[in-house]
């Protein structure tokens, strides 16, 4: 070997390394083959103290045993740091004392020139670092005290969860004992492990517990509390021995099908990879865009490459198993890709998407399982993406199928036609469009995480390491130096810097998170055939500052009205000041409307992934479904819109699932297409927005719901109820698992979920359903969140706001229809129903009421379709109220759903009418709800 | 012995309180005493405006009032502290403080018969809150400052109107 072959293979073994991480076994044991071979070449060569530092390299990966986090990562840190070393030693003839090799190296070459070869046990742990070394014993305590018992207790039932734990922690003692210099306790723990896996999870290995002895009263001695224990020669033969009596094979399982596992990496570890992994997955999305615009752009394909590889990593260390495999699924097709087996395009270009989607919905759920500390849940769908990424790299599934038709039409700008799908708004590409203009160059450490060369992390401690020399070093060399970035990722980030080329639009509504990267890649493909027409300008604005708006609005709203209803006012007879009052009024009303409107956005998109949705259920469940979208348009308040998706995946899948009948000869027999049909609407009715979700199938069975029921002690034996009630009675909570259902009805699974979710943006869900012919969901939802149409009645000297959606009519109750039941309290008579009357004063305690019901007006108003009649004084008159938050402090009055600015500058309190009725069946608990619409 | 160790050790920490409790105070009065909080709880100072009574909230809570677009609770102190109810005057005023309730902070506003002055209180001047047995609540008293002749009760707004016992208005309201 010559000293340019040597450089090469340095430079070689830098990139392979730059390319891994701490969790790449592969790419470890090529860098230890390099290190050594390079090792004998220096000590030919005559630099024997680099061959040692770098022997000393290659007993440390081999201690380092992999895949260990924090053992590894540090491995990994000192190879990649000592190969940049290397580098200035081979490359650039510096001596080995200016390379700077990492001192843990050097310091081990040192020493063994002064002759101190002693390696005692006491001095064993001498060139590591005491914190690290006292940080380990305290570890490792903790470790083999929470072992124990799992241990014991699998000796007698083995269970492969807790052997694989077992195996686990053992393996980590291993890595950790192996780093921190204590060769023994790391090779009797090799040994357990040996033993471990010899045994195939069926069994545990005798010994285990004598090893943990010793390993306790070595820690013991190091920490000088106890005499060693000699020699674990002895038991790592005991161990060596060890054969399974009856060896189960546990079957391989596959890595994706973990249901629930418990997170158990440290927080902050997982904090940092969630985020990380956010903006490299975020990354990779623009990078695919360019990919897919031009699929032989192979830097971009490799930003995507690295993005997941990067991934796989972290989470493959973290224990992470499932983003694990599925990233190296996808990892695998891009790999194709780049070596140009395959171009990626078409459904290459969607899976990887796909998958890019999948790991985010995944790190949302790692997020919550580390905030909550609960158990990370197996995200659905995730089998079937591995499958499909499998079955596409396999060449199963042909990679020019489009799965979206692009718009037809003319040649269209990008945001047009991301606009024409409803996936964005004028807004939006706006605002993209005009940070195209802005033609600011960006930080060399920024391009270089944006084309995921570097993480954030390392970028940060870069700029640290920056900082602390007092900035003499430019950023690029260090990065370099560091071994973070190869000397010609710099140099293209540095060149990109010089001829600021921002990104298309696409890009940019990617990155501002404003469409979702797979519709830029339709539309990209549909535009390949047409011609440009021109963009609406918008301006984007940050969410915050519009609510602020519109609060001001409403502000605003009330202020004017206090002014034009002032009776002082009303008194200067003055033409002219009520033309300008009148102007007033009218620019105000006008803001208003603005001010609403700026917030709603078509229900569009939600259908989209609704039509989706339809489409893979049906495929599931082998069903031929029509799937039919109306009203697209229709415009919801945004928060709505975000709100509604959830309730509406259930409804469409019970549609699906077990609204339409099984086969097509089931429905034929009942004179029904064989076909299918589940219709999704939207529309405005009365000031309200309707969403309905209509299916032709087999119809809710009244008499198996009913039946139910009675089974749950729901209803009374004898209890009459409309067919209303009666559907109602599948919201439910707890009516609705699966199974019941199948066999009663077809619905009902997360009906309770619909009910509560659209009761939290105060609509109501109704049903209406023949039995054979269909079902019908109906959702009315308000125009509106921050804004409700409120009826303001007075109950003493007191004042109330009762939102008028909630009010079906008022009546002054003569004598006739008032009665009083036994052990049901006052009800009163409508329309051949009776119905309770709860009396407002005294739930809410309000002195000088009127208290005869004969004098007062009875509300009656809707509680998720069972009528209440509510006694109050007066009605004062309705209004737009703007809804407040009465805070942290008051959010638990019962029977208070908030507050609302009055006229006069006071607040008013709005009440929540479900609230009050629980709140009154508590102070009369002896009346039970459906008993009171009993005839 | 376990005892006056224990004894030595909180006169010793209460000691070290005190240290940090000097400080400028708003003092106001209700009824005949004194009481003062410290200034930088204080947001600012309104006069008495209508109150929308909360059904089924403690007694301690008159309602809550409109502060510029934001509602605000208000605390009766004479309730609180167990007092006779009397009519606001043209001097009860609203004081609007920030309590710190864990990792936040809530504006609140507290009722009070009349505001006085801000006094600087110096360390010197504070004295530990007298123990007066079971059965009396002091955790809420910082300690009692003396200024010339006069006594204020320094008073730790935090605790005063702790959150907790807010959050239980509905706890209590379902006992009854």
């Amino acid at each position: 070997m010559d000293r340019d072959t040597v450089i090469t293979r340095i430079d070689a073994l830098a990139e392979c390394l730059l390319l891994s991480d701490a969790s790449d076994a592969e790419a470890f044991a090529r860098a230890k083959k390099d290190l050594s071979e390079i090792a004998v070449w220096a000590k030919s060569d005559g630099q024997s103290d680099v061959g040692k530092i770098l022997e000393s390299a290659c007993e440390r990966i081999d201690s380092a045993h992999l895949g260990n986090g924090t053992s590894a990562a540090s491995i990994y840190d000192l190879t990649v740091a000592c190969l940049s070393s290397l580098q200035m030693v081979v490359r650039d003839g510096c001596s080995v004392e200016q390379a700077q090799f990492p001192r843990a190296l050097y310091d081990a070459v040192v020493q063994e020139k002064a002759g101190d070869e002693v390696s005692t046990k006491a001095n064993e742990s001498t060139s590591i670092d005491r914190g690290i070394l006292a940080e380990f014993l305290d570890h490792a305590s903790t470790v083999f005290a929470d072992l124990e018992p799992v241990i014991v207790a699998a000796e007698s039932h083995p269970a492969p969860g807790a052997v694989a734990q077992i195996r686990r922690e053992i393996h980590t003692i291993k890595a950790e004992a192996g780093f921190v210099g204590l060769g023994e306790m790391s090779g009797l723990f090799h040994a357990v492990e040996d033993a471990i896996d010899r045994a195939g999870g069926g069994t545990i290995p005798e010994g285990i517990l004598d090893a943990l002895d010793w390993a306790r009263r070595h820690i013991a001695a190091i920490e000088g509390k106890g005499s060693a224990p000699g020699s674990p020669d002895e038991l790592v033969a005991r161990l060596r021995e060890f054969t399974p009596v009856a060896a189960v094979v546990v079957p391989e399982e596959p890595a994706v099908i973990a249901p629930s596992t418990r997170i158990e990496s440290d927080p902050d570890l997982m904090r940092e990879f969630i985020s990380e992994a956010r903006e490299h997955l975020d990354n990779a999305d623009v990078h695919l865009l360019t990919v897919e615009m031009n699929s032989r752009d192979s830097e971009a394909l490799n930003a995507v490459f690295r993005a997941f590889h990067t991934i796989k990593g972290v989470s493959g260390f973290l224990g992470l198993e499932d983003i694990k495999s599925v990233a190296h699924e996808a990892e695998n097709l891009l790999d194709k890709a780049r070596k140009g087996e395959i171009e990626l395009r078409g459904t290459y270009v969607d899976t990887v998407f796909d998958t890019i989607d999948m790991l985010k919905r995944m790190i949302v759920s790692v997020e919550g399982a580390v905030a909550t500390g609960g158990l990370l849940e197996s995200e659905p769908g995730l089998r079937q993406l591995v499958d499909h990424i499998r079955a596409v790299l396999a060449g199963k599934v042909d990679a020019n199928m489009e799965t979206r038709h692009a718009s037809p039409g003319a040649r269209k700008r990008i945001g047009e036609i991301l606009h024409s799908q409803g996936v964005t708004n004028p807004a939006a590409v706006g605002s993209a469009l005009a940070a195209q203009l802005q033609i600011d160059t960006m930080p060399l450490g920024e391009i270089l995480v944006r084309e995921i060369v570097i993480s954030r992390s390392q970028l940060n401690h870069a700029l640290e390491i920056q900082k602390q020399e007092g900035s003499t070093r430019k950023l690029g060399d260090i990065l370099v130096a560091n071994g973070m970035a190869r000397i010609e990722d710099i140099n293209r980030a540095l060149a990109k810097q010089s001829t600021p080329a921002s990104d298309p639009v696409g890009a940019m509504l990617v990155r501002a998170k404003e469409v979702a990267p797979k519709d830029v890649a339709m539309a990209l493909r549909g535009q390949k055939q047409h011609a440009p027409i021109e963009v609406k300008e918008a301006v984007k604005v940050d969410a915050d500052r519009l609510d602020k708006l519109i609060d001001l609005v409403g502000e605003l709203v009330i202020a004017e009205s206090m002014i034009s209803q002032s009776e002082e006012l009303a008194s200067v007879a003055s033409q002219h000041l009520t033309r300008q009052i009148s102007q007033l009024d009218k620019i105000t009303r006008e803001l208003q409307e603005i001010g609403m409107s700026l917030r709603m956005v078509p229900v569009r998109p939600t259908f989209q992934k609704m039509s989706r949705l339809v489409r893979d259920l049906a495929k599931k469940s082998g069903k031929q479904v029509e799937f039919i979208t109306e009203g697209e348009d229709t415009e919801l308040d945004k928060t709505v819109v975000d709100k509604i998706g959830d309730p509406l995946v259930h409804m469409i899948r019970n549609a699906v699932d077990h609204g339409i009948e099984a086969s097509a000869e089931e429905r034929i027999a009942k004179g029904k297409s064989a076909t299918g049909s589940v219709t999704l609407r939207a529309f405005h009715k009365g000031g309200n927005i309707h969403i309905e979700i209509q299916d032709d199938g087999r119809g809710l069975n009244r008499d198996s719901i009913l039946a139910k029921a009675r089974e749950r002690n729901l209803i009374r034996e004898g209890d009459q109820l409309t067919d209303r009630e009666i559907f109602d009675l599948i919201f439910e909570p707890g009516f609705s698992t699966a199974r019941e259902i199948t066999d009663v009805s077809g619905r009902g699974v997360g009906m309770d979920v619909v009910r509560r979710n659209v009761e939290s943006l105060r609509g109501q869900v109704e049903i209406q359903s023949e039995l054979d012919k269909g079902t019908v969901f109906s959702i009315r939802l308000p125009l509106t969140l921050a804004i409700i149409d409120g009826m303001v009645i007075r109950v003493g000297d007191e004042r109330y706001i009762i939102p008028t959606l909630s009010v079906v009519r008022s009546i002054k109750p003569d004598a006739e229809q008032i009665a009083t039941v036994t052990d049901r309290g006052e009800m009163l008579k409508l329309q051949g129903k009776l119905i309770p009357i709860y009396r407002l004063h005294t739930l809410f305690d309000v002195s000088s009421a009127k208290t005869d019901p004969l004098d007062a007006i009875v509300l009656i108003l809707d509680d998720e379709g069972a009528h209440v009649g509510l006694m109050v004084d007066e009605l004062l008159g309705q209004q737009q109220i703007v809804i407040k938050s009465l805070g942290e402090t008051m959010k638990a009055v019962r029977g208070i759903a908030g507050g609302a600015i009055m006229g006069d500058g006071t607040v008013g309190l709005i009440i929540d009418v479900g609230g009050i009725v629980r709140l009154a069946e508590v102070t009369a608990p002896a009346r039970a709800k459906r008993a009171m619409t009993a005839a | 012995m376990a005892n006056s160790v224990a004894e030595a050790s909180a006169a010793l920490r209460s000691h070290a309180a005190i240290q940090d409790r000097a400080g400028q105070y708003l003092t106001f009065s209700i009824g005949p005493e004194v009481y003062g909080i410290e200034i930088l709880k204080v947001q600012e100072i309104i006069g008495m405006m209508p109150v929308t009574k909360v059904p089924r909230s403690p007694d301690f809570v008159r309602g809550v009032i409109n502060l510029r677009g934001k509602v605000i609770p208000v605390i009766e102190l004479r309730k609180k502290f167990e007092m006779e109810q009397r009519e606001d005057t043209s001097m009860t005023c609203i004081i609007v403080v920030q309590v710190a309730t864990g990792t936040q902070s809530i504006t609140m506003g507290i009722i009070v018969d009349e505001v006085a002055e801000v006094v600087a209180i110096a360390k010197e001047q504070i004295e530990p809150a007298p123990q007066f047995g079971a059965g009396v609540r002091t955790e809420f008293i910082l300690g009692i400052g003396k200024i010339a002749s006069k006594v204020v009760i320094l008073l730790d707004v935090d605790k005063v109107l702790s959150w907790s016992e807010l959050a239980t208005i509905d706890e209590a309201a379902k006992e009854q």
